[in-house]
């Protein structure tokens, strides 16, 4: 089949979008003006999940889909802002005003998700004083309590890396063929890592988001409650199911 | 067209018949699994004729969860082999002793649908599976006995104008129906030669296959069909067919006698199938057989016996994840398992295919109902927020109550009536679902019964020859034995133990159900007419149901099945308990006495007539979109829903859409 205007045009926008990478364009930096058939194709490219508006109603900026990662994105920031601040705390609303400074509108949302997960992961201390909650981030504590430095350390050893996400593969792969079913209960997996839903939880999830992974309902009503105790809540519905996508490949 | 859609097009989200799934697939979604099964089944088609093919696997398609899209995968094979396969698809049986008897029964009876997989009814131009079965089996005989030299055609072109000819064109030529006749010795000779070994004789088989198909007496018919069920025949009768004395089956046997023999009869026809073209048979809603290690251990031998000792026939067997490694599984032999495929997996639905969805979904009721959903797309966003796939079932109840909210309807969730009322005009649209179904009472006699604790239920196992299940209720006995077939000597021996019965405890009697499309008891003419109308008033209580309560009867079984494969928020206890509720008056016919005089049931007298049938086309021809109350309202002599179904599949333009609370019928020339 002949390639048409409009997939000239969407093969154009995708190649631009490429070069931004993790930036991202505006319309103008994607120059679509007023044209119907740029407008045609980037509609389209937002319609087939090639591309994502990482801003809300009215407004844009547009990366690749693999770009589309609002949870790191405010976790770097949030990191990135705890971490500058020296001995200062900082209130919720202050941290608030300082991190939505310039931040695409779906990366704004995202802030009280991407504190637990900071939390969750050992990154950040949650402090009550009073009716005020502050924040410390690990490098504040290492600075201010270095003799605590080594324990902090391995703490902090614990977060996902791409090792830890090959070990992952690794385990769910194993699973996969054993059952010789590419879908299999989170429990399972959670059971052959050893680690914690804390731990396999955001990065379950945050491997559907991309499309890597696929999370499934499952049955309820017939699992037993090991296999329900290791649920993904999607919607208010727990999902005991996942199927890595790349790795069907291998079974 | 009227813009303002009068049914919500995403409520829908069961599919209860392969038969009905929609024309068009979305892009991509599950195409692989249905690829591979397509492939499976061109290897049956490899070959020339005669065939002797198997395949060494049951193809095993699982799912995640329920509303994934089984039935609908299973509704697109069907589809895209329509015209080269003999398709059936097989609900759960309810008894493990009868198994086999029930497939058998579910073989014929998807046999006797048409042929053309989109026809809801058989006639003349669009004949059934079993008459195209036959005439392809007999036109292949036929060639082959030509090439053979067995039968010497003086035209030239003889095979080229017979493989041409259509059953209409056979059945219009006696002479050549008179000459094929007295061939018949040589094409069973055809049989022998390729070496294809048939559990019945093979003259039996042709003599059968000939009269159903090339034959308009309907006694002949029926006793053919008996004969293909495993029934008895008189032996007058069925030396009038052709059948062989040896091949006629016992009039009293018992169900492992019976199982063999229907299990025989499934195995002959898919050896017969190598002269024509394979069966494909589909087990589905297996979640069911979970509920008791003995049906899950006979579902497991089933399709170990189908890909052992038959050939030229695809099994496919669908299971959800959980269910299956739960319940079923645990109970199968090693060897069963063996029998299948690596596990095809369904895919969930991506925001595209979802797309493609709602628009082919919305667009018959509305021309812009699909921007109307689709113009704000946040609750598309949420739901693909963290996920790149769903299922469909959940997909389109999303697009359900979205769609609810943008056309201001402010519908309560559905509750187990909503969902009952459904399940009941689910079964009355279809007229194939009104047939008699012994896995329907088996439950309701044996699972819903049960309810009221004053009843004590037996089943009755021990290779038993009339009777599956029995009553005992404050000293009162009620056997239940689930006989479809007519043969006065099976009936007179019926009537003969249920006098023995009676004999022993005064207080008992025998119950048997009969469905409208069953011959009556007893038959005109019978002999022993007279002893069992005496019987009737005593002791052998024959409930005819008419299709008003056969559709709330049968409506709750699929209400059941629904449940129990996990497509409706109840559980199966929940649909129990309300179905015995529901079926008080049922209870109360079977526990009642035996009325004294069996007065036809109201509206049984009611027929699909011509003027009918032409008078439903005129009036949704005109309207071109209306419910379905409203179509009965406009008919010059009302009927019921029943009725007005089996009259509307004779018109093919008219298409019906169910949803919880409403059904709509659409002309689509």
């Amino acid at each position: 089949m002949q390639p048409t205007k409009i997939d000239d045009q969407k093969a154009s926008l995708l190649k631009l979008l490429e070069t931004a990478g993790v930036k991202g364009l505006n319309k103008s930096g994607l120059k679509i003006n007023a044209s119907k058939i740029k407008n045609q194709a980037l509609k389209e490219l937002e319609n087939e999940r090639k591309i994502v508006n990482l801003e809300g109603k009215g407004r844009y900026l547009y990366v690749l889909k693999e770009f589309d990662t609002p949870l790191e994105r405010a976790c770097d920031r949030l990191e990135e802002i705890l971490s500058s601040q020296g001995d200062k705390l900082l209130s919720k609303k202050q941290l608030i005003t300082q991190f939505s400074k310039g931040l695409p509108g779906k990366v704004k949302k995202e802030l009280d998700r991407a504190i637990d997960w900071l939390i969750k992961d050992n990154r950040l201390v949650k402090l009550k004083y009073g009716p005020s909650i502050f924040h410390l981030h690990l490098s504040t504590i290492s600075r201010l309590f270095p003799s605590m430095d080594q324990g902090l350390t391995s703490l902090s050893e614990k977060p996902k890396t791409d090792m830890d996400r090959k070990k992952i593969l690794s385990a769910y792969t194993k699973i996969a063929s054993q059952t010789g079913y590419s879908n299999i209960e989170i429990y399972r997996l959670q059971q052959e890592l050893g680690v914690g839903m804390e731990i396999l939880e955001p990065f379950l999830l945050n491997e559907s988001k991309q499309g890597a992974a696929v999370l499934s309902f499952g049955d309820w009503s017939l699992s037993s409650e090991a296999i329900r105790s290791c649920s993904i809540q999607i919607d208010g519905t727990p999902h005991l199911l996942v199927r890595f996508k790349s790795q069907e490949g291998l079974l | 067209m009227s813009e303002t859609p009068i049914i919500n097009p995403f409520e829908d989200d069961i599919i209860s018949e392969p038969r009905q799934v929609e024309n068009q697939a979305i892009s991509g979604l599950n195409k692989k699994n249905l690829d591979r099964l397509l492939s499976k089944f061109e290897r049956l088609q490899a070959d020339a004729l005669p065939r002797k093919i198997k395949l060494p696997h049951a193809q095993f398609i699982i799912s995640p969860q329920a509303g994934y899209g089984k039935s609908h995968l299973i509704g697109r094979l069907f589809q895209i082999i329509s015209g080269k396969a003999t398709l059936v698809y097989v609900r759960p049986f309810e008894n493990a002793a009868t198994c086999w008897k029930s497939i058998l029964l579910k073989t014929v009876q998807e046999l006797k649908f048409p042929d053309d997989v989109k026809s809801e009814c058989s006639y003349e131009d669009r004949p059934s599976q079993l008459e195209v079965f036959a005439h392809g089996v007999i036109i292949a005989l036929i060639t082959e006995a030509v090439k053979n030299g067995d039968i010497r055609p003086k035209s030239k072109n003889f095979i080229k104008n017979l493989q041409n000819s259509t059953i209409k064109d056979l059945k219009n030529n006696n002479r050549f129906l008179k000459t094929l006749y007295q061939l018949i010795r040589k094409l069973v000779h055809q049989i022998n030669r390729k070496g294809i070994r048939l559990s019945a004789s093979p003259i039996s088989w042709i003599h059968v296959l000939f009269r159903c198909v090339y034959t308009n007496n309907i006694e002949l018919r029926d006793s053919c069909e008996a004969w293909l069920l495993g029934s008895s025949l008189d032996s007058d009768i069925a030396s009038r067919i052709g059948i062989q004395k040896r091949d006629i089956p016992s009039f009293d046997m018992g169900d492992r006698e019976a199982g063999e023999i229907c299990k025989h009869r499934i195995l002959d026809f898919c050896e017969l199938a190598g002269f024509f073209r394979p069966f494909v048979f589909s087990f589905d809603q297996t979640e069911n057989y979970g509920k008791d290690k003995t049906l899950a251990t006979a579902l497991g031998s089933v399709i170990q016996v189908l890909v052992d000792e038959s050939c030229n026939q695809m099994t496919v067997i669908t299971a959800n994840h959980t269910p299956w490694n739960e319940r079923i599984k645990t109970h199968w032999e090693e060897a069963s398992l063996n029998r299948l495929s690596p596990p095809m997996e369904l895919e969930g639905l991506t925001r595209t295919q979802g797309l493609e969805l709602i628009k082919y979904r919305s667009s018959p009721f509305s021309k812009n109902g699909h921007e109307v959903l689709t113009k704000n797309q946040d609750w598309l966003e949420e739901i693909f927020k963290v996920r790149t796939e769903v299922g469909v079932r959940y997909f389109l109840q999303k697009c359900s109550k979205q769609w609810d909210m943008i056309m201001g309807e402010n519908s309560p969730s559905p509750d187990i009536d909503t969902y009952y009322l459904s399940s009941i005009e689910n079964v009355r649209t279809r007229s194939k679902n009104m047939l008699f179904d012994p896995n329907t009472f088996y439950w309701l006699v044996h699972e819903v019964g049960p309810v009221n604790p004053d009843f004590c239920i037996e089943k009755i196992e021990t290779d038993c020859k009339y009777f599956s299940l029995l009553w005992k209720t404050g000293g009162r006995e009620i056997y239940f034995g689930l006989e479809s077939g007519s043969h006065w000597k099976r009936w007179q021996a019926l009537q003969r133990k249920s006098e023995a019965i009676q004999k022993s405890n005064k207080n008992s009697k025998t119950v048997f159900f009969r469905t409208p499309e069953l011959r009556e008891i007893p038959g005109k003419g019978w002999q022993t007419a007279p002893e069992l109308l005496i019987a009737k008033q005593s002791h052998l209580h024959i409930i005819s149901l008419n299709r008003q309560q056969l559709a709330k009867i049968y409506g709750a079984y699929y209400l059941y099945l629904k449940a129990a494969e996990g497509n409706l928020p109840l559980s199966t206890r929940d649909v129990i308990h309300f179905v015995y509720e529901k079926l008080m008056w049922f209870w109360e016919m079977v526990t009642g006495p035996i009325p004294s005089s069996h007065t036809q049931m109201q509206n049984d007298n009611e027929k699909v007539t011509p003027e009918l049938v032409k008078e439903i086309r005129l009036i949704v021809e005109t309207h071109r979109f209306m419910g379905i109350d409203e179509l009965i309202s406009r008919l010059s002599v009302p009927v019921s829903k029943e009725i007005l179904h089996e009259a509307r599949i004779w018109v093919p333009q008219i298409k019906i859409f169910e949803s919880s609370t409403n059904t709509v019928v659409q002309w689509q020339s």
